[in-house]
């Protein structure tokens, strides 16, 4: 079966059996089997809302009740009030498993019809389905209910599931709402004997516990909707959450328990270390790596350009007992050259051991650099795995931070295969990750690049002819994320479809634009990109009634233009580090002057520099934009002077020039 | 003593059996693919199979039947992007189905050879829903780098079923040096079923006998399946191949068809037959002095929008359980609901109490595949319409298609033979394929222009035809706000920078009013603006529109599914003290008799009201299949609108108040 059919056939099963067949099979029944704690919720006056709110959680509970052994069973009940059509999706709930130490006792759920008729799902209705489809292996898996095809406005949503879970760490984390308003969110945790519980709370003021005996509760009320905007903060920096830990009496076997992040890195260091071991095709590899390297950075660029072609390939098995944590031993990894990110990490690690080059396992949240807070010691928080590398000083790049007793640290990431050694992706700089290092562990605030280490510089060099055709050539040179994204470009779309992308992008705003020239060139030791382009186009600028010869002197658009236009902004507004520069020069027909070139702009701002500039010179056009943003996050009342400063510079480069018959 | 070592024996001989079976099992590595470079079938191939050979074989076991499809390919790597799209592989099956005897290893360039190990060879069920199981083996080939060869092979049995219209490829998503399929049909005597195998796409190829009860066929250098803008189906264009059992009829078309058409009546004549509560009802929807098409419009009105269609209705659990068991229309009458096939049978019923004659025509759906009457199965004939006859020519109406507009088929079911079912003489008829000015695009806006350049005013757009059953079939299934966000999202994706409010849509789920939506925008410097000009690209809604051909080359054939046209009606109002500058307008371009390309502008200097009017349309004469050849002709002409869509009139700050002009040119 080809790629493309088992993609067709696995979306087909999945949507003939979560949309059409679930709810189809659901029975409806009276009123009389639904739960009182749903009749309850139902009754609930819900407060106004905005005509965009589809849907209100009218209650929503999870209990946790751990016993001695330290096995939890977590039971959650909620009830959701659709409000409009587009709230019908929020009718629908699903756990998450794994397959070895824990399992779903049961799941069921109601639909409170608008008619009066009552829906009821349960395990005939559930779909069990893999989480991880694009994993080898995953022992994780979800157990769905969906009500959404039958849940027309003013239905009420309730379920309820149970779970038991052997947990090998002491911790868990909850959020009260999502984007949803919120009447009453409840955590209630029940310990046994002798055990205590801490929280922190994200996101909101600190939430004190009610504690009675042996059971803590943690309740919020009246939460307002959350609305995510472009440009903005993560769901998970805007919601409000609980991060709680549970300690036994110390002679308890039980999960892991942490009070501080040593801790959590000493229990990670346990797990990690013994795997990094080189073995002999290990260390001949590392050396015939090395061979020719001059300098320790050198070396390490050497390893990791290797370790970046080891693919990834993730095989999830004894999660529930860390191995989610646990890389396969280097040797393995190395045979094989496959792994996941620890996997990869690890036989860098090892790779790097076998030339004494010492380096640590680091672990970090990819895609949210706000996710991690210093405040809950727990492995919980983090998603992904790297490489902090020990290095000289003569090897600090832009990439390395600072460490009290182990000094200067390179950080990488070998599962990104486009991010060269010594630049770090745009998603992790500024994050904070943990170093998987015993006793010296820490947890550590990733650098951020500057604009200048991520410049995409643009030079093009044309010819204007009187009829208004055009040609010449476009180099780009790009360095640090500019020069990922150009990488990844080209490494990851075949030859054919990068050709089709470059004419794409020139073709937009050029129609009948010809192609005659790609040339791509990688310099990873540079952390540089360079690619360049000829082409030419007949009809570009117009001409009007054979006097006016109009024409954009930018050529080809932008690989990524920032737009606001939403009249308010609720929310901050985030920033990633970016800088572009572009020259152009454009040799003017003969008979033809100059009548009009746009302005000169030049905007300052605390979070952007934009400045552009136009010149006739020798029968020349000359032309030079620039563009500087800073990684920022600012604050919503700041949203006019953003959307001005956008708008200036879209006004500013949709200018043309307009030339004049002598 | 003897008992001991023979046991020992024949533990070992079990033990080891697998493994010499798995080591001899291999193909001998031809060093010449070992040392091979470069791709053989296509350049700047990734990956490459060497081979791919599949057997399938059709076999009784016991009181059962099944099919065991037994795969093995080869694969060199060429690239870190063909190591990476390689090394996993998964195959996915059926709960009820088994895989077995997975087995593959890794050829590196040096020649060594790392084995897949059974513990690397994952499964999985991927979704487990009330009796639907869906399972996947899946796992990574070790070792994997450009210049490897890889090599893997499994079994698949399929547990009560044979090869019946067994859709089997030919081509993958990359290049084969050599594809083979050994096929066995069921061996049964006194079967009067006979296996056949139809290859597509393929050229002759010749089917050779082979041991064992075997057939086989070869293709070679089969070039990896590519997307393109306006390509054929799939099924159009890939290799591909059919496999099926069929009674050992006639195989002329000519003989075939009328058969299948003659069975297609006598199963249906029944269904069409009008019982008195159809006929009672016909005869309170007509008056004496309906006409025939008079009759067949109420009719089809009736049943489109009376009749709930389970399809496009939300029906009660009940409902759901009645409609499932309708035979008859006086059933689906009753209920006042039915599935599809039952509004059509309904619709047939009724025409005949009409005292019309009302059919059941067959035909195939053209968006999936193209119909060739020399293929004597009726694979391709899924589709069902009802051809009535009005004087001597067939009228086709879908009543089944909710948002199929009146007097007209889906696009799917134009231009198609179709087969009008009949007792004594069956008769392939094409379906009528409707012009552009049937499928509309029309676009309004009505907007001003301020000195800074920004655009603000109101977009009205509206589609009938065939943009009209499209846009219904996409969006009646979502919420209001998912419609709108679709829908705006693109004209953002044209234009970043608008901002939009008011919208609204209209008729998405209404049979029979077009589908509509409007909304207010302001475009914050949509005019190019310098010291003394303003620069607007009247024609809007092109603005920001990608190249429909962007790409130099072309793999296949072009195809449009249906003929269109474009109406866009705009005004732009000018800020005072501006005035056009030497305005010209864009030439026209007629496309031979297959489409044509307009544009009009009026300026009212008093009002400073410029009126652009556009119009396109393309299919003419149902021009819609072009071969690849003509690419180099069809992408200038898409390419040249495009350059006029980006037409721009230049506004220039008035210096001394002038009297109105008025430009009109074509």
């Amino acid at each position: 079966m080809s790629r493309i059919k088992k993609l067709v056939f696995t979306q087909l099963v999945t949507l003939i059996a979560i949309i059409l067949l679930t709810p189809c099979l659901a029975q409806a029944r009276g009123f009389d089997d639904v739960p009182s704690w749903l009749r309850q919720a139902a009754a609930t006056n819900k407060p106004q809302f905005a005509k965009n709110v589809s849907a209100v959680v009218l209650y929503k509970e999870r209990r946790v009740v751990i016993d001695n052994d330290g096995k939890a069973t977590t039971t959650e009940q909620a009830a959701i009030k659709v409000l409009t059509p587009d709230g019908a999706k929020e009718a629908a709930t699903y756990v998450a498993y794994l397959t070895q130490t824990g399992k779903v006792r049961d799941m069921r759920a109601w639909l409170l019809r608008a008619n009066g008729e009552v829906k009821r799902y349960g395990k005939d209705e559930t779909v069990d389905q893999a989480a991880a489809l694009n994993d080898v292996y995953n022992e994780t898996r979800i157990k769905y209910i969906s009500a959404s095809s039958n849940a027309e406005e003013g239905a009420i949503f309730g379920y309820e599931w149970s779970t038991e879970e052997k947990a090998f760490v002491n911790q868990d984390k909850w959020f009260f709402q999502d984007d949803l308003p919120v009447v009453v969110s409840r955590y209630v945790l029940t310990l046994p004997t002798g055990w205590r519980a801490d929280s922190v709370t994200f996101n909101h003021n600190k939430v004190e516990p009610n504690i009675n005996g042996n059971i803590y509760t943690w309740e919020l009320r009246d939460l307002s909707p959350i609305e995510q905007e472009d440009s903005g903060p993560s769901i998970s920096s805007l919601s409000p959450g609980l991060a709680i830990s549970y300690f036994p009496p110390s002679s308890s076997k039980t999960g892991a328990s942490f009070t501080d992040w040593v801790d959590v890195s000493r229990w990670l260091t346990q797990l990690s270390d013994g795997q990094a071991l080189p073995d002999p095709a290990i260390k001949a590899k590392a050396q015939s790596l090395i061979a020719n390297a001059k300098t320790e950075y050198e070396k390490i660029r050497s390893i990791g350009e290797y370790v970046q072609k080891v693919q990834y390939i993730s095989i999830q098995t004894n999660v529930g007992r860390g191995g989610g944590y646990k890389p396969h031993p280097a040797s393995e990894v190395f045979a094989k050259s496959y792994g996941d990110c620890k996997d990869k990490a690890n036989l860098m690690k090892a790779m790097l051991k076998a030339v004494d080059i010492p380096a640590y396992l680091l672990v970090i949240y990819s895609g949210d650099p706000t996710y991690v807070r210093s405040e809950w010691p727990s492995p919980q928080q983090f998603n992904h795995c790297i490489i902090a590398i020990n290095t000289k000083e003569e090897t600090k790049t832009n990439a390395t931070v600072s460490h009290p007793t182990l000094g200067n640290l390179l950080i990488f990431d070998p599962t990104d295969d486009v991010t060269a050694v010594g630049d770090l992706p745009d998603h992790e700089q500024n994050s904070l990750a943990l170093l998987v290092a015993g006793e010296a562990g820490a947890l550590l605030k990733m650098p951020v690049t500057s604009p200048e280490a991520n410049l995409l510089a643009r030079v093009s060099d044309l010819t204007l002819t009187p009829e208004g055709a055009i040609s010449g050539t476009i180099t780009e040179e790009s360095l640090g994320q500019a020069a990922t994204r150009a990488r990844a470009e080209l490494k990851y779309l075949s030859k054919a479809d990068y050709q089709k992308m470059i004419e794409k992008l020139f073709t937009k705003d050029t129609p009948q634009a010809k192609i005659t020239k790609i040339e791509p060139l990688d310099n990873t030791a540079e952390r540089s990109f360079k690619l360049s382009i000829e082409f030419n186009a007949p009809n570009f600028g117009q001409s009007a009634q054979n006097r006016l010869l109009v024409f954009k002197p930018l050529v080809a658009t932008r690989h990524q233009v920032i737009a606001f236009n939403q009249p308010n902004r609720k929310q901050p507004i985030v920033f990633k580090t970016k800088a572009y520069k572009e020259t152009v020069r454009v040799k003017l027909p003969e008979k033809f002057v100059v009548d009009e070139i746009p302005d000169p702009v030049k905007l300052t701002t605390s979070f952007g520099y934009y400045q552009s500039n136009y010149e006739v010179k020798d029968g020349n056009l000359f032309v030079q934009r620039i563009l500087t943003l800073k990684a920022s996050q600012l604050n919503p009342d700041q949203y006019s002077s953003v959307r001005k400063f956008f708008e200036q510079i879209h006004n500013s480069e949709q200018s043309p020039v307009v030339l004049l018959k002598k | 003593m003897k008992n001991w070592v023979l046991n020992l024996f024949l533990g070992l001989f079990f033990l080891l059996s697998p493994m010499i079976v798995f080591g001899e099992d291999w193909k001998p590595i031809d060093p010449a693919h070992t040392a091979l470079k470069a791709p053989v079938v296509e350049k700047d191939a990734d990956a490459e199979a060497i081979f791919w050979e599949v057997r399938v074989l059709d076999e009784v076991d016991g009181f059962t039947v099944r099919t065991v499809l037994s795969n093995y390919i080869r694969i060199k790597i060429f690239t870190d992007r063909g190591k990476d799209t390689q090394t996993k592989v998964e195959i996915p099956y059926l709960g009820s189905y088994k895989i077995k005897d997975i087995a593959g290893r890794t050829i590196k360039a040096d020649g060594s050879i790392l084995e897949l190990k059974k513990d690397a060879v994952f499964d999985r069920i991927v979704i487990n829903t009330n009796g639907l199981k869906i399972k996947v083996k899946s796992f990574a080939m070790p070792g994997v780098e450009p210049g490897s060869i890889i090599e893997y092979r499994w079994k698949e049995i399929r547990n009560d079923t044979v090869s019946l219209y067994s859709h089997l490829d030919l081509q993958r998503d990359i290049p084969i040096q050599q594809v083979k399929y050994f096929i066995k049909p069921l061996s049964l005597p006194n079967l009067s079923y006979g296996m056949r195998i139809k290859n597509f796409n393929t050229g002759a190829i010749p089917l050779n006998k082979e041991k064992d009860g075997y057939v086989s066929t070869t293709l070679t250098n089969v070039p990896a399946l590519h997307k393109e803008n306006y390509m054929p189906p799939d099924d159009t264009i890939q290799s591909w191949m059919l496999v099926y059992y069929s009674e050992d009829k006639n195989q002329n078309p000519d003989i075939f068809w009328p058969q299948y058409g003659k069975e297609v009546y006598e199963k249906t004549k029944d269904i069409l037959k009008p019982d008195d509560s159809v006929k009672k009802l016909t005869a309170s929807l007509l008056t004496a002095s309906d006409g025939p098409k008079e009759k067949l419009d109420k009719i089809f009105f009736f049943c489109r929008t009376k009749i709930k269609n389970s399809r496009y209705t939300k029906l009660s659990d009940e409902e759901l359980k009645k409609v499932k068991d309708i035979t008859y229309p006086k059933e689906t009458l009753k209920l006042g609901a039915g599935a599809p096939s039952d509004i059509l049978f309904l619709f047939g019923a009724m025409a005949n109490a009409a005292g019309l004659e009302a059919r059941i025509a067959r035909l195939s759906d053209r968006s999936k595949s193209f119909f060739d009457k020399r293929f004597t199965d009726s694979y391709f004939m899924k589709g069902a319409i009802i051809a009535v006859q009005v004087g001597t020519d067939w009228l086709f109406f879908d009543p089944a298609s909710l948002y199929v507009s009146s007097g007209m088929l889906s696009w799917k079911e134009e231009g198609q033979e179709a087969l009008i079912c009949d007792a004594k003489q069956p008769v392939f008829v094409r379906t009528p394929l409707s012009g552009p000015e049937k499928s509309v695009r029309k676009r309004n806006g009505i907007f001003k222009i301020t000195e800074d350049g920004s655009l603000e005013g109101t977009v009205k757009i509206q589609f009938t035809g065939h943009f009209d059953e499209d846009k219904k079939e996409d969006y009646d299934s979502d919420s209001p706000k998912e419609e709108q966000e679709a829908l705006e999202a693109e004209v953002k994706k044209r234009i970043s920078t608008a901002e939009i409010s008011d919208f609204k849509i209209e008729n998405v789920d209404s049979p029979d009013n077009p589908f509509t939506y409007s909304y207010h925008v302001r475009i914050p410097g949509y005019c190019q603006k310098t010291g003394k000009r303003l620069f607007l690209q009247p024609a809007y809604f092109n603005y920001g529109l990608d190249a429909i051909f962007p790409a130099g080359e072309r793999k296949y054939p072009i195809y449009f599914p249906f003929p269109w046209s474009e109406e866009d009606h705009i005004s732009f109002e000018f800020p005072t003290g501006y005035e056009l500058e030497n305005p010209s307008v864009p030439q026209g371009l007629t496309i031979s008799t297959v489409g044509k390309y307009t544009v009009k502008m009026q300026y009212a200097a008093e009002k400073r009201l410029l009126s652009y009017q556009r119009f396109f349309n393309f299919g003419n004469g149902g021009s819609l299949l072009y071969p690849k050849d003509s690419y180099q002709q069809i992408k200038p002409i898409f390419d040249m609108i495009q350059e006029r869509d980006k037409h721009v009139v230049t506004l220039k700050q008035k210096v001394d108040a002038q009297s109105s002009s008025t430009t009109n040119q074509q």
